[in-house]
């Protein structure tokens, strides 16, 4: 579990630490102060030898890579753009280990020729993007890719490392949450999901996988006499399962919720938190979720409040200058803010 | 609808006991064509420290240039201002030497303690001050007279209650201290409000 995280040179950020962390960690704040970015670094964190995800944070925006345009995408990925320098991406765990991700464009070793064209212009060289691990036993790991995603070269194996899961606002996750679900059948634990999305739909009182049109997709039996697909009883429904199994299936991992109130009503937010740190706690998963909603946040406080165990923290991004600075909220300034309607976000 | 949740979005702050003192002091700060100082409460004396602690982490509070704290001497000014003296120096922040003035830092913090930095008592006391050169505060007086006479008993509380008979006396009888200071009723250019509207003014 992480105690700390420091993110350098990505994305929107120079230089951020978000501490204290807890077992959930609610992260707030306005648009584009880089709450999304946030997630994105910890899941490259979690994956540090996987340099697909590299451009796979991308592709979950909405940025599709066309062939050859990937070194473009990884630009992105440094702060202001700026390629010479190295991103760093720094964790601390709970037993004061440190992992460290650095990311950096290199002169690629390929050689390519310049294509034949009536304009004479000078073309940079290829580079390749290279990922530096070293692990909380100081071992280092590295893996190197070309823009066309083949990977050139991995050295050294480090220790293994926690599962990450990270669930976008875009995509969909039907088949992956079906596989997920059917892991839980197999030893028994789906039918604890049940209460929880009985808070959605109180008529819900089986899951089951079925395969339709060759695709294996969770339905759900609310009385009607036949089983239907869980997509069709909305949004949130979706959302929520995704989340849970998602939890569920990362024991001593990480799970990263983007606009984790989408399609969830306000009413429900303190059930679904409830449900979320009693499984989160089970499994021992750390939880990364962003929010805009005021009401999840006041429900994720009153969860934590009355469940003895305040293993929560909020975290609000502010822009300060060019600069983003992060501003932890624990128990009692969460009260104060709930008790006096006070702005977090 | 719910109130939404309330932004700091003025450069200057300034923080009462309650409800009734932060309508007053808005008013008062209006009075005053003050535009850019913001009044909020802070849930009574035990509130005082979560509402500065949380003040440090609320967005907005980076901006925020200065920040007045205003407070009831109750039984003394001294140990008052002594309290809330003792409270910014355990949040972080700057404090100012003695009552009525302000402390220079990144924030600048300035304490008022009512109702004038010295005597016992509260922001009813201050009130009470400006209006009791009028005629008609023999009256108030009377009736307690004749009350305490009459039926043998006395309130407790006899700051809050004068000007209970004060607002009673009013063409709307019915308001609190802090709406009675909306309409207009407590007389601002008297003398007993210079050292607030100082203080307000120099925030």
């Amino acid at each position: 579990m992480y105690n700390s995280f420091t993110i350098k040179n990505f994305r929107c950020f120079r230089d951020l630490t978000l501490e204290p962390l807890e077992r959930v960690n609610l992260i707030t704040g306005k648009n584009n102060v880089g709450k999304t970015a946030l997630l994105e670094a910890l899941f490259l964190h979690l994956g540090p030898s996987n340099p697909s995800l590299a451009l796979q944070v991308n592709t979950v925006r909405g940025v599709e890579q066309r062939a050859g345009d990937a070194e473009e995408m990884w630009e992105w990925l440094f702060f202001t753009r700026k390629v010479q320098e190295t991103i760093e991406l720094t964790g601390l765990d709970e037993d004061n280990t440190t992992r460290r991700l650095s990311i950096r464009l290199v002169e690629s070793e390929r050689a390519q020729l310049s294509p034949v064209t009536d304009t004479l212009t000078t073309t940079s060289g290829l580079r390749d993007l290279l990922l530096e691990h070293r692990d909380a036993r100081g071992q280092i790991s590295t893996t190197r890719v070309r823009a066309d995603g083949a990977t050139i070269t991995r050295r050294g194996n480090g220790a293994p490392l926690p599962v990450g899961v990270y669930l976008s606002t875009r995509a969909r996750t039907f088949k992956e949450d079906a596989a997920r679900f059917s892991n839980l059948e197999r030893v028994g634990r789906h039918e604890g999901l049940l209460p929880t999305l009985n808070l959605l739909e109180p008529r819900l009182r089986r899951l089951a996988v079925l395969v339709t049109g060759g695709v294996p997709i969770i339905n759900g039996d609310i009385g009607i006499g036949e089983l239907i697909p869980l997509p069709l009883m909305g949004e949130g429904m979706v959302r929520l399962l995704s989340i849970l199994l998602a939890i569920a299936n990362a024991p001593g991992g990480v799970v990263l919720v983007d606009e984790i109130e989408n399609g969830l009503h306000h009413a429900v937010m303190t059930g679904v938190w409830e449900a979320i740190a009693n499984l989160a706690r089970k499994s021992q998963t750390q939880v990364f979720a962003t929010t805009h909603s005021w009401e999840c946040v006041q429900g994720a406080h009153q969860a934590f409040e009355a469940s003895g165990t305040y293993d929560f923290r909020l975290h609000r991004l502010d822009r300060v200058g060019d600069d983003i600075q992060a501003v932890a909220y624990d128990r009692e300034t969460l009260a104060t803010s709930a008790e006096m309607n006070l702005e977090v976000r | 609808m719910p109130e939404l949740p309330r932004e700091i979005i003025k450069p200057k702050l300034l923080i009462g006991e309650g409800k009734e003192e932060e309508r007053f002091f808005g008013a008062l700060l209006t009075h005053l064509g003050i535009g850019d100082v913001q009044v909020e409460q802070y849930g009574g004396k035990q509130g005082l420290a979560s509402y500065l602690k949380n003040l440090l982490v609320r967005p907005g509070y980076p901006a925020l240039v200065s920040l007045g704290v205003t407070r009831d001497a109750d039984i003394s000014a001294r140990e008052a201002f002594q309290s809330v003296y003792d409270t910014l120096r355990n949040i972080g922040l700057s404090t100012p030497d003695r009552p009525q003035t302000s402390a220079t830092g990144r924030l600048r913090v300035g304490v008022f303690i009512l109702p004038d930095g010295q005597r016992s008592g509260m922001l009813e006391d201050l009130c009470l001050s400006a209006i009791q050169a009028y005629p008609e505060w023999g009256c108030i007086e009377a009736y307690f007279q004749c009350i305490t006479a009459t039926a043998n008993r006395q309130p407790a509380n006899m700051s809050k209650a004068r000007v209970h008979v004060w607002l009673a006396s009013q063409v709307e009888a019915d308001k609190q201290l802090g709406v009675a200071a909306e309409i207009g009723y407590w007389p601002w250019d008297n003398p007993p409000f210079d050292a607030l509207k100082q203080f307000l003014r120099a925030l």
